[in-house]
């Protein structure tokens, strides 16, 4: 509110305003809290206490941070970090890439344009533990159709079980995601290349400029804010993989590729170690929140000039 | 006080005498008196009449409360928070199921006592009649590798848990075992890599289509192998126990299901009345012939319905459950499970080395006990 406000009725008004606001904001305010406020405070709380269902007669001690000392000190925690991380910068990466080229083709067909979308958005469609158990069984060591492939072309001299290679399962994983997002990224970038003034590219060609500079100095730096919110959203949500993997490799061989949603999970749901994985969807948390929060002001400052 | 609550409290008292590391309880536990007592004397003589089978009946009761969706609900409802044990009592043994090793009749010419033998059997049988795989078992990351591992070590003469209840699966038998399921796999090939992703069903697939000249596995795949519609393996295939060690003893790792009331049922003698029926020769013997499960009435091994029902001997049957090792009586057998799940799967995919893999999930099982307070540091 403007420290300048006149006095007298116009304050009234304003008081009135600000009171009237906050009661229509109560509702979802007190949802919000209700919601998301609550729980966070009561994994928050959970994480700060030893509670252990398998042994219940440990009690429920306050035990400080010691969860968090020991989640970063676990080895199998810090490699669910590095897992992640991994999958997220590949499989994000190859997706802006793919749904790039994929939002080019779509903008630029002129038949079966509609056609082109729809066949384009069906993985996106489809539920990821369907597609999983799909990859799954097309990545099988015995009867996987992509085994049949690669030996009859003489890529590989015999079949290759995939799914229990600590490299090479990240292949199916890394395919699946990238076949399942990848339409989800075109789209945004669809929606982003449709916003460019089709005159900017008119007046470069009159000024001489090749379809490669006219891509590379129009049509990208005006493309940028939706490529900003694309990987915003597939890198939140990669960080928080589950299901795909889940059905694919349940994180093995070992743990070679476990994340830390599967970790958290393992944890949580089958360890029955409350306290503890209470502490790691603490950290996860706060990982996400960090980077959610750095990607909205990196994203708002790009609008924001673009809007200039 | 009505013979249910003595039921109870027998059930109680006798559960809470097993100490961690799994030692037979005190003798104080004498069965009450009343209309139950039968019942009592019942659970003592399931099979087989050694305190093995208590132990391994306790060892279910105490996962049973480990269960996840158990717990988990009782402590949603508050029903019975935190200390669960009087929650359920435990009454009965009610399927016993062994690992066995099934083998091919027209492809070797008796079953193999030692593990040397099996690979030189198994690889001998493959170069000459060529089916694709040699021996199978189930050795994706779960239960089931574990069981079959505790075949390995058992007949290598290793042990899970030591005599003072700490994890012992790093001894030199343990790291011989690993390393032989290992070798098994890389050096004699006669185990195909694919099992490390497979479960007890993919086994059965690839041993009832013919694939495979051997399979570890559990009884419930024998009527389903033996079924003419069904299988191209029927009358081509006999069980015996998994082989073991030169020098060594072989061992069927336990398993089976039990009947357990619920201390807080509103209907006691309805539950009662079911177990009783559920449990009955008759009963046990139906199962025997529709699912395959090994009743645990010992008096039924001597029938001859039996016989008719399992379509194995039941004279070999019982000797394999005399030999079964249980697994061990932790009421965190769950947790030290899953750490050496992990473990042997990554020697087994050759992440680790069996030695270190083994020394990783010792140390880790171990800080799991002094941190549930069930040995000391």
């Amino acid at each position: 509110m403007s420290p300048a406000a006149p006095a007298g009725n116009a304050a009234r008004v304003d008081v009135e305003d600000t009171r009237l606001a906050w009661g229509l904001l109560s509702p979802t305010v007190v949802v919000l809290a209700l919601v998301v406020g609550f729980p966070l405070a009561w994994t928050l709380w959970e994480s700060l206490h030893v509670h252990d269902l398998r042994m219940p007669w440990l009690g429920y001690p306050f035990a400080g941070l010691a969860n968090y000392r020991d989640a970063v000190a676990d080895p199998r925690f810090r490699a669910a970090i590095a897992h992640t991380a991994f999958f997220a910068a590949v499989s994000v990466s190859l997706e802006l890439v793919g749904g790039l080229a994929l939002a080019l083709t779509m903008h630029h067909a002129t038949r079966g344009r509609a056609l082109l979308r729809v066949l384009v958005l069906l993985p996106w469609a489809i539920p990821t533990a369907v597609s999983g158990l799909l990859w799954r069984f097309l990545f099988d060591g015995q009867a996987g159709i992509v085994n049949a492939i690669f030996v009859g072309a003489h890529l590989l001299d015999r079949s290759h079980v995939w799914l229990v290679d600590p490299t090479m399962a990240w292949v199916p994983i890394i395919t699946a995601d990238v076949w399942k997002s990848t339409p989800f990224v075109a789209l945004l970038l669809l929606a982003g290349l449709q916003s460019v003034d089709e005159s900017l590219y008119d007046a470069a060609r009159i000024d001489g400029a090749g379809p490669w500079r006219q891509f590379v100095e129009i049509t990208l730096p005006l493309l940028m804010p939706a490529v900003v919110v694309a990987a915003a959203f597939r890198a939140l949500d990669a960080f928080r993989v589950f299901d795909l993997i889940y059905v694919l490799t349940g994180g093995g061989p070992g743990t070679a590729t476990e994340s830390v949603s599967l970790y958290t999970f393992s944890a949580l749901l089958q360890r029955l170690r409350f306290g503890y994985a209470s502490a790691l969807s603490v950290i996860a948390f706060a990982a996400t929140f960090v980077l959610g929060l750095v990607y909205v002001r990196f994203a708002g400052k790009h609008l924001l000039r673009v809007d200039r | 006080m009505n013979a249910y609550t003595a039921l109870t409290q027998h059930a109680v008292r006798w559960l809470r005498n097993l100490s961690p590391a799994g030692q037979p309880p005190g003798g104080d536990a004498a069965p009450p008196r009343g209309e139950y007592a039968s019942t009592i004397a019942d659970i003592d003589h399931t099979f087989p009449a050694s305190t093995n089978t208590r132990l391994a009946a306790a060892v279910r009761l105490v996962s049973c409360f480990a269960a996840a969706h158990i717990v988990l609900q009782l402590y949603l409802t508050q029903q019975q928070p935190y200390w669960l044990l009087p929650a359920l009592i435990f009454l009965f043994l009610f399927t016993v199921y062994v690992g066995l090793l099934y083998w091919r009749t027209d492809l070797l010419d008796h079953a193999p006592s030692t593990f040397d033998e099996l690979s030189t059997a198994v690889a001998r049988a493959r170069r000459e009649h060529g089916p694709p795989f040699g021996l199978v078992w189930s050795g994706a990351r779960y239960e089931g590798l574990v069981t079959v591992f505790l075949e390995y070590l058992h007949g290598f003469g290793g042990r899970f848990l030591d005599a003072t209840g700490h994890a012992a699966v790093d001894s030199d038998a343990g790291i011989r075992a690993l390393t032989a399921m290992r070798d098994s796999i890389y050096r004699d090939l006669i185990v195909p890599r694919d099992v490390l992703a497979w479960q007890e069903e993919q086994t059965r697939f690839a041993f009832q289509s013919g694939r495979a000249v051997a399979m570890r596995n559990w009884p419930y795949a024998h009527p389903l192998l033996a079924d003419r519609a069904a299988s191209q393996v029927a009358e081509k295939f006999a069980v015996a126990l998994m082989p073991h060690a030169r020098g060594g003893r072989s061992a069927a790792t336990l398993g089976g299901q039990q009947l357990a009331i619920n201390a807080r049922s509103r209907r006691p003698d309805a539950a009662y009345a079911l177990v009783k029926h559920l449990t009955s020769p008759e009963e046990m013997l139906e199962r025997a012939r529709v699912a395959g499960e090994y009743p645990a009435r010992p008096a039924l091994y001597d029938r001859d319905e039996l016989a008719a029902a399992i379509a194995a001997s039941p004279a070999q049957i019982r000797r394999v459950i005399e030999q079964a090792v249980p697994r061990p009586v932790t009421p965190v057998y769950a947790e030290l499970s899953e750490l050496l799940q992990v473990q042997l799967h990554r020697a087994l995919t050759r992440q680790r080395e069996p030695a270190d893999a083994l020394h990783d999930a010792a140390n880790a099982m171990n800080a799991l006990l002094v941190r549930a307070r069930l040995v000391a540091e």
